[in-house]
């Protein structure tokens, strides 16, 4: 087998080194021509078998990373002893994180189902007591389904369990849009830090048309001399794009998706995120969130220095 | 047995050849490891080398069998770590690391990668202790000229340099040099280099805007041609599309790098080795999944432009809609 793969090589090198040559007049004989045949085959079949070994190692690599215990039962399965004390210490082992995200966000691909999903991030994100979470779909399947996760939110158990058997106190924002859910309006205008979370719901729209539409806000702001053009800056930008709650942009990123690419994700709120990937090594939603939380625990921030 | 014998000794010397080929190209890249070699050592060096070029040769022309990206980045981080790794100075760690893109640009040029943008030294880089800011700016300073002036890529194969940031907070013979390599190089035709240097993507974005808000205050532009296509011109680095986007060093975050152009699909690859120690295998496995997931990228960017298109006729983008 090692003899075939040196001799292999050897010949690919022979004729790669050979093929490149032509004769006096520049034209290519038969030999070289077949030559030149050979090789794109035998170059080819060599990149064939290189993508293959490719794709094994990741799926190796899939496999090793599959998780030794499942904590999908945590919050889904009903309250037995065994699960309250799994719970339990899962709770404990979030809460001696070294450090959690402030605000956590989750990018679904487009096949997955958007009510189950915001619902199942949000009971881990109460039950890991991160404070804002925000929810990122391309194609705007949130806004649609907004009613539909509004009155999911209100009456899920696993967020119930999440929160101890209290209601949690959330607040679901989609653009202007809010809805207060497990507390009333007058609470709430007394100050917003009374939520467990702050939920956002976000698509394409918020990111690059976002950008465009303050660009031209700017231009009209310039036109009626409200604004000067040199007073445009970073500041002057980040300002009118921080959250409404005054959350940081997104510490970490949940890419729920076999691609490993961001799709048209808002670009300024990428800026100091920590970015985990993973669909196929996963169990589900609940094991990513998992995951990702104690990778984030684990990461190093140096802010440049 | 005695074939056998021969055999497998000849690919043992074949393998020792490879490795010490592929392991001095990196340690020997550590800015003032010089010592006295024997001229058989210098001999092993050199048929090492011619050995390594050829199967590099023949790797590269592998992988052209499949999709080649036209444009990629890479996140150089790692050099000072790598330098404490390796019990040297600090700017000893940044010299390896501008060992390392040479050759890098050298294997991206054998590919046939259009443009390759590095990220030098962000806005935030400033934070850093006064010498080795000086130290890089030093080197910076030099290495552009050394680049521009002497070496094989703009010579030979006509690499044209861009320095892409915030330039006005460098100091002024750093300038000198940077105006001096965009110069000399800007009518090569071959491979573009875009050096992010000081750069940050908040910086580019609000830039872009404020460009984009002057020429319309000036006439040049209509507010109601004020849109992505528009505001995308007037970044730093317009285009063409991110491709790849690689991080070295095992950090999975963009830190304020290029957040416009990649997020758009490109595919991002984090690679846990330090920029010095970055090699050509890691280089061909990033390729080589990129080919894998292309057919997907390029099904997904097609159905977001066809909604996009659906959209920019009907859609009015509002105040509502910003985070």
């Amino acid at each position: 087998m090692t003899l075939t793969w040196v001799f292999t090589v050897l010949t690919v090198v022979a004729l790669a080194h050979a093929s490149g040559r032509s004769n006096a007049a520049g034209k290519r004989g038969a030999w070289h021509q077949l030559c030149d045949g050979l090789c794109t085959i035998l170059l080819r079949a060599i990149h064939l078998a290189f993508t293959i070994h490719r794709s094994f190692q990741a799926w190796v690599h899939n496999s090793l990373n599959q998780a030794q215990f499942d904590v999908r039962e945590l919050l889904e399965d009903d309250d037995s002893d065994e699960i309250l004390v799994k719970r339990a210490k899962l709770i404990e082992l979030f809460e001696s994180l070294t450090q959690k995200p402030e605000h956590f966000a989750a990018i679904l691909a487009e096949e997955d189902e958007p009510v189950d999903s915001v619902e199942t991030l949000c009971a881990w994100c109460v039950m890991a007591k991160v404070p804002c979470l925000t929810v990122y779909k391309k194609n705007g399947g949130l806004r649609q389904s907004f009613d539909d996760i509004a009155y999911r939110l209100g009456s899920s158990k696993s967020i119930l369990r999440a929160a101890n058997g209290r209601a949690a106190r959330i607040c679901l924002r989609d653009g202007d849009r809010i809805e207060y859910i497990g507390t009333d309006v007058n609470a709430v205008l007394a100050a917003e830090q009374q939520f467990n979370i702050h939920i956002s719901l976000w698509s394409r729209s918020n990111g690059f048309p976002s950008l465009v539409g303050l660009a031209k806000d700017m231009c009209r702001q310039v036109d009626i001399g409200t604004l000067a053009p040199k007073d445009i800056d970073e500041h002057h930008v980040a300002a009118r794009l921080k959250h409404p709650a005054g959350f940081v942009h997104p510490d970490l990123i949940l890419l729920y998706d076999d691609l490993v690419c961001i799709p048209e994700f808002p670009p300024w709120q990428l800026q100091d995120s920590e970015v985990y990937h993973i669909r196929s090594a996963a169990k589900g939603l609940d094991d990513a969130f998992y995951r990702a939380l104690l990778g984030y625990g684990r990461i190093e921030r140096r802010w440049g220095k | 047995m005695t074939s056998f014998a021969v055999y497998s000794s000849l690919l043992v010397t074949a393998a020792t050849i490879t490795y010490i080929a592929v392991a001095g190209t990196f340690r020997g890249s550590l800015a003032g490891v010089q010592s006295e070699k024997l001229p058989f050592q210098k001999q092993c060096e050199t048929i090492c080398r011619t050995f390594s070029s050829r199967l590099r040769r023949v790797a590269v022309r592998v992988m052209k069998q499949g999709p080649i990206p036209q444009h990629i980045a890479f996140i150089m981080d790692g050099n000072r770590r790598f330098a404490r790794k390796n019990q040297v100075v600090t700017s000893g760690g940044h010299a390896a690391g501008f060992h390392k893109l040479t050759d890098v640009l050298e294997w991206c040029n054998d590919l046939g990668i259009r443009h390759v943008s590095v990220f030098a030294f962000a806005i935030n880089n400033f934070r850093r202790s006064p010498e080795e800011v000086t130290a890089l700016m030093t080197l910076a300073r030099d290495k552009l000229r050394v680049l521009a002036e002497k070496s094989e890529l703009v010579k030979k194969h006509g690499l044209r340099i861009r320095v892409a940031g915030n330039k006005e907070m460098l100091p002024e013979d750093v300038q000198e040099s940077i105006t001096f390599a965009e110069e000399s190089t800007k009518s090569n035709p071959g491979m573009t280099l875009n050096v992010c240097f000081p750069y940050s993507a908040t910086d580019e974005i609000s830039s872009a805007i404020r460009a984009l808000v002057e020429d319309v205050d000036s006439g040049k532009l209509m507010v109601a041609d004020v849109n992505e296509k528009s505001l995308e011109d007037r970044l730093h680095i317009p285009g063409p599309d991110l491709d790849i986007l690689v991080r070295t060093s095992g950090e999975i975050r963009f830190s304020n790098y290029m957040l416009w152009q990649s997020s758009k699909m490109a595919y991002l690859k984090f690679v846990n080795a330090y920029w010095p120690e970055f090699s050509l295998w890691h280089m061909l496995s990033i390729l080589v999944s990129w080919q894998l997931s292309h057919d997907l990228i390029k099904q997904r960017k097609a159905r977001l432009q066809d909604t996009l298109m659906a959209t920019t006729a009907s859609s009015v983008v509002s105040d509502s809609d910003t985070c």
